[in-house]
């Protein structure tokens, strides 16, 4: 060996290992074994973030959720959305030149909030300034990140504000938690929550369409008709609306909604939770399950950040559905306590800014607030011992839902509940403080402190494993599944219900529900609309009077919070 | 310049709204419109809010219909203190003097141990179990913090008073490794103090795969209630 090769070739390994361990700001971690560069002719599939008139859009978001303003629930759709707020079609077509010069091809959204891209790794590693590599996680996993933090050209820095998904780092986890014993069926949830007046009288969320944001698992047609015809149900079939696979930015990116499906990528009973719970309290609505698969690709499998905010989009987009429940998250932190790199701000940017155009379309966006209690990042690290909050579930654009354990009397009806939490497990209903947001001018009502960042969750359902609903995945005998992934599901079907009794006694259209609930919490209501749960906690703070870190505002009673909502909003 | 004049209607308003028959017609739709309007409203409309408490500023008391109990029950009068736990999956191995402890053991062969004094000396009682399972356990130790086996929010029937807990791990007597958690917890009469051991130092609560007796050991403490709390 050559002396004066030696130097540099030392020098080379030496940054090699320093970027890996993240000190260049990067987005890998000394854990992870650098498999090398991505292929420069490989093709790498992303996401531009736009830059919206957030002046305009702040102030619109706060008029369509405010009662007092004539602009309420004056929604848009996703193409005035993006005509109001987004860049002008001919800045837009610009912008797609421009990066059709630096090697990228790109499609904007219906709603202007982002471009869809490809391009070789080599020109993504040019027009960011930096470097794709491909990493195998201490696990196994292989998956692709950037070495160093990519950077929006000067060029395109007026139009530009993000990159997402260029890390594909499995970073999305579902909180489902099942449990080997028996499960609360439908029934016996409509009693406990007083839903049952409500069924008595016909409303079972007919004409309402819920999607189902979800990583694919085990799904079949078979489990769903198991579970219909266990507890005797019946609805509109569900509309599986699988994602599509290719490289082609101008390909639709999921096959057309169909009634048949079967996805079988993983031991995962997450998508039947979620589909089971919204069939159980909600029969006649219509299910879109919106499914991201969980291929695996050469670089690694799909659980990653990217897809949150893709799947909001195409929703908002779609324009079916007004109401959405997604029971998955990720640890709202660019790191973890032990140095691995984790949610990438600009994953992070992407969700928000579709959350944001799902709001202003009139989507409510119901999302597990969590299942580790106050410490979220504790699920991925479990050294991580900060208190932490999961995203999209502390977003201000979302409905949080916490976690408690249901109780019930003899005769089945409500007897009281307690913030979940398991503290040998380590598991318990997410609650905490968003480290990013502000605390939005709605989120105001006994309890809620006085910090300046939005705090979660908003509401809470029962969510332990033991009181948790019944599901049937992969077999005919419903077992108990649990966690805040039981508690969304819920909290969205219970929505599909509101929407029903509000536009069958003249109320309109559902308003953004997180504006309208914290609204009935501020004053007192001839019928108590939640249940005020005031023992457990999320493992490091208590419940009590009001609302609280634990379950929100608390649970509903869904007869009383109908007829609350429908006054509020006829008046 | 010619200009036209303005159209004059036939019979002046005036005139035909003098006719009674008009008017009682006029009348008569107009009131089954109302009436008909008035029926599909009530129909169609929710039911008028009814307060709790059938509009009485006081409510009666609650449904005494009391809380459905699935699992065997335990009590203990000295302390006031009572739990549940299903007797498929616990069995009840001990039982103290005055039933002031119980220890339960499930399938897999952890063990559960409740405990209780009266008094709200949440240290001292940790303490003294900590040195009881040390003297049977000579080499028990706390997990180190790279374990990530530091015990949150310490509870026992979701009374927090006071709350402390550890993880420890150590071998028996045969050398078989042994996990401990201890958790103390007060309400300012009583203080329990429960305690899990398994044979595994290595699981991790949140490993979903392995969690089975942490997950058992939570439904039964959760089931604890301190009498008047």
């Amino acid at each position: 060996m050559k002396p004066s090769g030696g130097i540099p070739q030392l020098t080379i390994a030496v940054l090699g290992v320093l970027l890996a361990a993240g000190c260049g700001g990067g987005t890998s971690s000394r854990a992870d074994h650098v498999l090398g560069a991505v292929p420069p002719r490989s093709p790498v599939r992303f996401v531009l973030v736009l830059r919206l008139d957030e002046p305009a859009l702040r102030t619109y978001l706060g008029r369509v959720g405010n009662p007092q303003s004539r602009e309420y629930r004056h929604f848009l759709t996703a193409a005035e959305f993006g005509r109001r707020f987004g860049p002008s079609r001919a800045a837009l077509t610009v912008i797609e030149r421009r990066l059709a010069t630096r090697g990228v091809r790109a499609v904007p959204d219906v709603q202007r909030t982002s471009l869809e891209a490809v391009g070789s790794a080599a020109a993504v590693d040019r027009l960011f300034g930096t470097k794709l590599e491909e990493f195998r996680a201490s696990d196994g996993m292989r998956f692709r990140a950037p070495l160093g933090r990519p950077r929006i050209p000067r060029a395109f820095a007026g139009t530009l504000t993000a990159a997402a998904g260029l890390s594909t780092r499995p970073v999305v986890a579902s909180f489902d938690i099942p449990h080997p014993a028996t499960g609360m069926s439908p029934t016996d949830l409509a009693k406990a929550y007083d839903i049952d007046p409500l069924r008595s009288r016909g409303f079972l969320g007919a004409g309402q369409t819920i999607a189902i944001w979800s990583l694919a698992g085990s799904v079949t047609n078979a489990d769903e008709h198991e579970f219909e015809s266990h507890f005797h149900l019946s609805g509109p079939p569900v509309l599986y609306c699988v994602e599509a696979d290719g490289n082609d930015p101008r390909s639709p990116r999921r096959a057309p909604c169909s009634p048949t499906v079967s996805v079988n990528d993983k031991s995962d009973g997450e998508n039947a939770l979620d589909v089971d719970t919204v069939r159980g309290i909600a029969p006649q609505a219509q299910i879109l399950d919106w499914i991201t698969r969980f291929t695996d690709q050469p670089t690694g499998a799909r659980e990653i950040a990217v897809d949150v905010g893709r799947g909001i989009e195409e929703i908002t987009q779609d324009g079916r559905a007004k109401i959405v429940s997604i029971s998955y998250g990720v640890c709202d932190s660019p790191r973890l306590a032990n140095g691995k790199p984790w949610l990438d701000p600009g994953d992070r940017a992407f969700g928000e800014q579709e959350l944001k155009a799902a709001y202003a379309t009139g989507v409510n966006v119901f999302v597990s607030s969590g299942d580790q209690g106050a410490y979220a990042c504790q699920r991925f690290d479990p050294t991580d011992e900060r208190p932490t909050v999961d995203w999209p579930g502390d977003s201000p654009w979302v409905i949080s839902v916490g976690g408690t354990r249901l109780s019930t009397k003899r005769d089945g009806t409500y007897f009281e509940e307690a913030g979940w939490e398991d503290i040998l497990n380590e598991w318990g209903g997410g609650g905490g403080t968003n480290p990013i947001d502000t605390k939005p001018d709605w989120q105001r009502a006994p309890g809620v402190d006085g910090g300046p960042k939005r705090v979660l969750p908003d509401v809470s359902a029962d969510a332990d494993v033991v009181s948790g609903p019944a599901v049937i995945s992969g077999s005919t005998t419903p077992v108990p599944d649990g966690g805040t992934s039981a508690a969304s599901p819920f909290w969205a079907a219970t929505a599909a219900l509101l929407a029903q009794y509000v536009a069958a006694g003249g109320g309109g259209k559902l308003p953004n529900l997180d504006p309208a609930l914290y609204e009935l919490a501020r004053s007192r209501q001839p019928l108590p609309p939640f249940h005020d749960v005031v023992k457990g906690g999320n493992r490091r703070d208590q419940a009590g009077p009001g609302w609280d870190y634990s379950t929100g505002l608390g649970s509903p009673d869904v007869h009383d919070l109908a007829r609350d909502l429908l006054r509020q909003l006829a008046r | 310049v010619t200009v036209a004049a303005a159209p004059v209607p036939r019979g002046g308003s005036a005139t035909r709204l003098r006719d009674p028959l008009v008017l009682g017609i006029f009348a008569g739709a107009f009131l089954a419109v109302i009436l008909v309007g008035v029926a599909v409203v009530a129909f169609r409309a929710p039911p008028a809010l009814q307060g709790p408490c059938g509009g009485s500023p006081i409510c009666p008391p609650p449904s005494s219909s009391p809380r459905l109990v699935n699992n065997a029950q335990w009590s203990s009068s000295d302390l006031s203190v009572s739990l549940e736990y299903p007797d498929g999956a616990w069995t009840k191995e001990a039982q103290g003097t005055g039933a002031r402890s119980l220890r339960l053991r499930n399938g897999g062969g952890a063990e559960l141990d409740l405990s209780g004094t009266t008094g709200s000396n949440v240290g001292s009682v940790f303490a003294r179990r900590v040195d009881e399972l040390k003297s049977t356990y000579k080499d028990l130790a706390e997990h180190p913090a790279s374990d990530g086996r530091q015990v949150l929010g310490p509870s026992i029937g979701y009374v927090h008073g006071g709350g402390v807990g550890k993880a420890f791990c150590g071998t028996d007597g045969s050398g078989n490794p042994v996990d401990a958690v201890v958790m103390a917890a007060t309400n300012g009469r009583t203080t329990l103090v429960a305690t899990l051991l398994t044979g595994n130092c290595d699981v991790s609560p949140i490993d979903d795969d392995a969690n089975g007796d942490f997950q058992a050991a939570d439904g039964v403490l959760k089931t604890v209630l301190w009498g008047d709390t």
